[in-house]
């Protein structure tokens, strides 16, 4: 008698379970809005591709060129070494001639924009970077060579503003 | 009860006059012409209905299907049959060659058989055979076969225990659908499609699914079967993507498996106009359907597709909804459960149909 | 320019009548349907599931994700490639059917990323399959992938399908 008890107990709850579930799918099918952001040429009115990220994320880096004091920081302490640096020295004045950022082996930890001293580097919000040929992501800062700012002093630059923020020019 | 093949065929004898010569000519003609149209009306649907899954799945989802491809993407159906046939053509070479060619024809051509005696409304159906329903199970047996081909000309692991479970779940599986519909025939002593979609009516209370409380078991019990049979989730072994890679589907590219592809969801749609021809009363709008000025045909036809549709979307909307069942649930499922079910629905419908000689709850009701 | 992505907008530039190569045609239904293999391999690859997700919903544009290689056109290699994945990656990529492309998603596979000193990652899944798109980030935001695509989907509009030997 209990096996028959059980047997319906089996047939009702295979019914009920199947249909609370299915309520649930009608209920998201009929009535909830999708949420999908049409990237990339239906976002919204005035809404571009790089409001999409927070405020403090990580994208690709931006060198603020006249704030750069050429101090080679942040090619020490990348750990897979993916800066490039040369400076040359002319009548006591330090060129910054070579700054390359290979951002295909980047990996976005955020070292060199913390142990820059002069909030040069930054992170900025560009995402979009996909490339046909792997040698376009080496980002070459540098087109002709450049006066290396001077270095303020140890109280000043740790004043300074924050330095995950963004810059517009890159 | 005729159907369209006798009406061309009487037309061309009335056109051309009745010649003994020419006779086989006019119907071969009048055979062939309704096949390609339904062949070609077929596969329009199965596209639509991919591209309705996606967009439908996209909707439970929260996200939008495809939208890029025309407005609303309806032409997303189109665009994939094209790459497919521009992929390309790739045979193992440790596969059983022979094999491997011809299983998606066979389970293309069971699929698209079971069309030709599916009454879509007024005098649409191709042949009306008088053992129609019993034609219907039988033709869609066929499937197993396709799938075992397939499973096993491959020469994959995977894809021979997708072909081994897809026939037990299948062949599990006919005997409630077909006692399932045994219970209609029970209720109007033939085979015919034609006349058992006469035999109801318009309004709900006349179709078969209220016919007794053991028909509308019965119903329900051939739409699980039927999701069973057509390898759709929760039953969909043959295809489990996170256990057997693909299954059966795994070795063929191209417009190889754009015919399983397409067989798929034209055996969806099969077996839901099957259901809306059966048990919902398929077509029929209370008036003669070959008597009739051709709007009104045409009207039965839409109403006849309109619910063949919606249990399409039933369908879809499950798929979304469960996950799938484990081999040995599924099993038991059908051994325990259905066979027991659709069998006691069976006997106590005709003993139904003695005590209120063959009359519906309704008219029990109403006096 | 963006406005290209859609079809219909074309419809608008003719008046009746569409008239077009038929290699452009072809290719646009060839662009239209990338189905990609789901070649998740680590992190990136959860990025890649959010890519098949709700809010970036690479559904858009007909992508479907297939499990088996022989139905997919694209390979998405997202994560690290250690050096006992790389041959069966090789297999992978040779039962894919022709016509075939393939984007490095995320630093592990454009060029070892983090992992650059280690002795058992594969520096650059380029070293042992062609890659076609190089897509940086760690891991690259859905919108980088869909971007990612929809240039995947220019090149095989441009491409010289029906008639390779024209000079």
């Amino acid at each position: 008698m209990k096996a028959a008890a059980q047997y319906f107990k089996n047939i009702w709850d295979a019914v009920s379970t199947t249909a609370a579930g299915m309520r649930i799918t009608m209920k998201y099918w009929l009535f909830e809005p999708s949420i999908t952001v049409e990237y990339p040429d239906r976002l919204g009115k005035g809404i571009k591709a790089e409001d999409l990220a927070a405020d403090r994320y990580r994208g690709f880096l931006g060198l603020n060129l006249s704030k750069c004091i050429g101090c080679l920081q942040c090619m020490r302490v990348c750990p897979i070494e993916c800066i490039k640096i040369t400076t040359e020295r002319l009548e006591n004045v330090r060129f910054i001639t070579r700054f390359d950022i290979d951002q295909s082996k980047c990996m976005y930890c955020g070292l060199c924009v913390e142990a820059c001293p002069a909030s040069a580097l930054v992170f900025t919000k560009r995402f979009e970077g996909a490339c046909y040929d792997i040698n376009e992501l080496c980002i070459r800062h540098i087109k002709e060579a450049v006066k290396a700012a001077a270095p303020k002093s140890k109280a000043e630059g740790q004043n300074s503003e924050n330095r995950t923020g963004r810059i517009n020019e890159y | 009860m005729y159907s369209l093949a006798d009406i061309i065929y009487r037309r061309m004898t009335e056109t051309f006059g009745a010649s003994d010569f020419l006779e086989p000519l006019f119907t071969i003609v009048s055979y062939l012409l309704p096949c390609i149209a339904i062949l070609g009306i077929v596969s329009l649907i199965s596209g639509a209905l991919t591209l309705l899954e996606r967009k439908i799945s996209a909707d439970i989802q929260n996200r939008i299907g495809p939208n890029r491809v025309g407005p609303f993407g309806i032409f997303q159906f189109i665009v994939d049959g094209v790459k497919l046939l521009l992929k390309e053509d790739i045979i193992p070479d440790a596969a059983d060659k022979k094999l491997f060619r011809l299983a998606p024809y066979i389970v293309f051509s069971s699929t698209v058989l079971a069309v030709i005696v599916i009454p879509f409304g007024g005098p649409f159906i191709v042949a009306d055979l008088n053992i129609g329903l019993l034609f219907i199970v039988v033709v869609s047996s066929l499937v197993v076969v396709g799938f075992m081909m397939s499973g096993w000309a491959s020469n994959n692991k995977w894809a021979l225990l997708g072909g081994i479970r897809s026939a037990a779940q299948i062949i599990s599986y006919e005997i409630p659908v077909a006692l399932s519909l045994l219970t209609v025939a029970l209720i109007t002593g033939t085979f015919s499609m034609q006349e058992i979609v006469k035999q109801q009516g318009l309004y709900p209370w006349q179709w078969f699914i209220l016919h007794n409380p053991f028909t509308f078991i019965a119903f329900f019990i051939y739409f699980v079967s039927s999701l069973a049979e057509i390898n759709r989730l929760p039953f969909d072994f043959p295809e489990a993507e996170s256990e057997l890679v693909s299954g059966y589907n795994t070795e063929y590219s191209g417009m190889r498996f754009g015919f399983f592809f397409v067989a798929e969801f034209a055996n969806i749609f099969v077996s839901a106009a099957l259901a809306a021809a059966v048990f919902l009363g398929g077509g029929n709008i209370g008036i003669d359907p070959y008597n009739s000025p051709l709007g009104y045909k045409l009207l039965m036809a839409l109403v006849f597709f309109a619910k063949a549709l919606s249990l399409c979307l039933v369908t879809i909307w499950v798929r979304w909804t469960l996950p799938r069942l484990r081999i040995d649930h599924m099993m038991s499922l059908c051994w325990k459960y259905f066979i027991p079910i659709s069998v006691f629905c069976l006997v106590l419908t005709a003993a139904w149909l003695v005590a209120f000689k063959g009359n519906s709850v309704f008219w029990r009701i109403a006096g | 320019m963006l406005e290209r992505y859609n079809i219909v907008n074309r419809f608008k530039e003719d008046h009746l009548f569409i008239t077009t190569k038929v290699e452009t045609a072809l290719n646009l239904a060839r662009a239209n349907s990338v189905w990609y293999l789901l070649m998740g391999l680590a992190c990136c690859s959860i990025e890649l599931m959010q890519t098949g997700g709700p809010r970036a919903d690479i559904d858009r544009f007909g992508s479907l994700f297939r499990a088996t290689p022989r139905q997919s056109d694209l390979m998405i290699v997202a994560g690290t490639v250690t050096l006992k994945m790389a041959p069966r990656l090789r297999r992978l990529y040779d039962q894919m059917a022709d016509p075939k492309y393939v984007i490095a998603m995320g630093s592990c596979a454009n060029c070892g990323g983090p992992f650059t000193h280690s002795y058992s990652v594969l520096k650059g899944v380029d070293k042992i399959i062609p890659v076609d798109v190089y897509l940086p980030g760690c891991p690259p935001r859905p919108e980088a992938l869909t971007e990612a695509l929809i240039k995947i989907q220019e090149k095989i509009k441009k491409e010289k399908y029906l008639m390779k030997d024209e000079t």
